[in-house]
């Protein structure tokens, strides 16, 4: 008999019932699958309810102020665009975190290689994109409330915003750091991978 | 409680391959612990990908795919997170012309789990999908890949894990 045939009997006749608990494994499974749509469910009617009230709040600001400047409104609608933009945002993440793990190898790995990239992009160029147009919003929300207050407010304003902004950002870098690092890894050896069963 | 239609499929198909995950997994991680931890995600990457099953393939190759895809992402994640443990779950035993039959097929095979476990990653998923028995063509469709480069691969493990097997252990 040929060796590599007898390997391949030896192979199936291997048993696997005294090495793990399938019963277990597949209850837990289950489980953990009904407990996630349920936890999946609520998080995305907790989101939706928050972002509802979120965009009321916006709405009754801009009708109980009927005589604004111009900037009132600029920087109202703009956080509103904002907000649909992180809704749009949180929803493609819920449809981006699907694995898809039933496709050709080589197309799951291309799949990963996308959305690691994206993600990189968003960490590296959308996040300080983000806060410095959230940081406009607010500036235009001031030029506003602000028309006629003292120099010393409204530069103790203007100056205490970005500052926040500033360290907020340079707090988050360290961390932000460590993930573009992750994925430059995970990266490099999904296309390793990719590179080996082309 | 009742089963809807998507359980009792799930059961059935879970039955029907188990014993094929099992092999793949331990062959790829050969640690019990990862094992059952990779086998969890497996059958949950089955339950979540059924719906998606569009008979374009067959339900065997549709399970292969996941349980390979699976093992890579494990084997990243898991070299992401923490080293997979190097502990093997096989316990050393000698060749022995004397054996009895059982404990030489048992000897035979963790012989075999040793020298698999001697290749790197990539080589020891396709390996384990030519001992499952099926073809390069198969292999090939799982993977999205040419039939001729996979079966010019695979013939380059199989030499290699059998000159192994008798560097290690005596001729076959």
């Amino acid at each position: 008999m040929d060796p590599f045939e007898k390997m391949k009997e030896e192979w199936k006749s291997q048993k696997y019932e005294s090495d793990i608990d399938l019963e277990s494994i597949r209850r837990q499974t289950k489980n953990e699958l009904f407990s996630h749509q349920r936890k999946l469910i609520f998080t995305n009617l907790f989101v939706s309810v928050a972002f509802a009230v979120v965009f009321i709040v916006l709405g009754w600001i801009w009708n109980s102020f009927p005589d604004r400047t111009p900037y009132f409104y600029v920087g109202l609608a703009s956080m509103g665009i904002l907000l649909l933009a992180t809704l749009a945002g949180f929803w493609a993440g819920v449809h981006y975190k699907k694995e898809n793990s039933y496709k050709d190898t080589n197309k799951y790995l291309k799949d990963r290689i996308k959305k690691l990239s994206i993600r990189k992009f968003m960490i590296q160029r959308f996040v300080p994109i983000y806060l410095v147009l959230l940081l406009f919003c607010l500036f235009m929300y001031f030029a506003d409330i602000l028309a006629n207050a003292s120099a010393s407010y409204i530069f103790a304003a203007y100056g205490g915003t970005t500052l926040y902004f500033i360290i907020a950002y340079m707090a988050s870098r360290k961390m932000q750091r460590r993930k573009l690092k992750e994925i430059d890894e995970l990266i490099k050896k999904l296309r390793k991978w990719s590179n080996e069963y082309q | 409680m009742e089963k809807t239609d998507k359980e009792i499929l799930f059961d059935r198909l879970i039955d029907e391959n188990r014993g094929r995950i099992y092999r793949i997994c331990y062959s790829f991680l050969n640690n019990r612990e990862d094992v059952a931890d990779l086998f969890q995600e497996i059958l949950s990457e089955i339950w979540k990908s059924i719906d998606r099953f569009r008979h374009g393939s067959t339900w065997s190759t549709y399970i292969y795919r996941i349980t390979v895809n699976n093992a890579i992402k494990f084997k990243t994640k898991a070299a992401k997170n923490r080293e997979i443990s190097k502990e093997s779950g096989l316990s050393e035993i000698p060749y022995n012309d004397e054996m009895e039959e059982v404990q030489q097929k048992e000897s035979r095979l963790n012989q075999m789990h040793r020298c698999i476990q001697m290749l790197k990653d990539s080589d020891r998923l396709l390996i384990s999908l030519v001992l499952e028995d099926l073809s390069y063509k198969e292999i090939a469709e799982i993977l999205d890949s040419n039939a001729n480069l996979v079966g010019v691969r695979i013939n380059r493990i199989k030499k290699r894990i059998i000159k192994l097997m008798e560097k290690h252990y005596g001729p076959l």
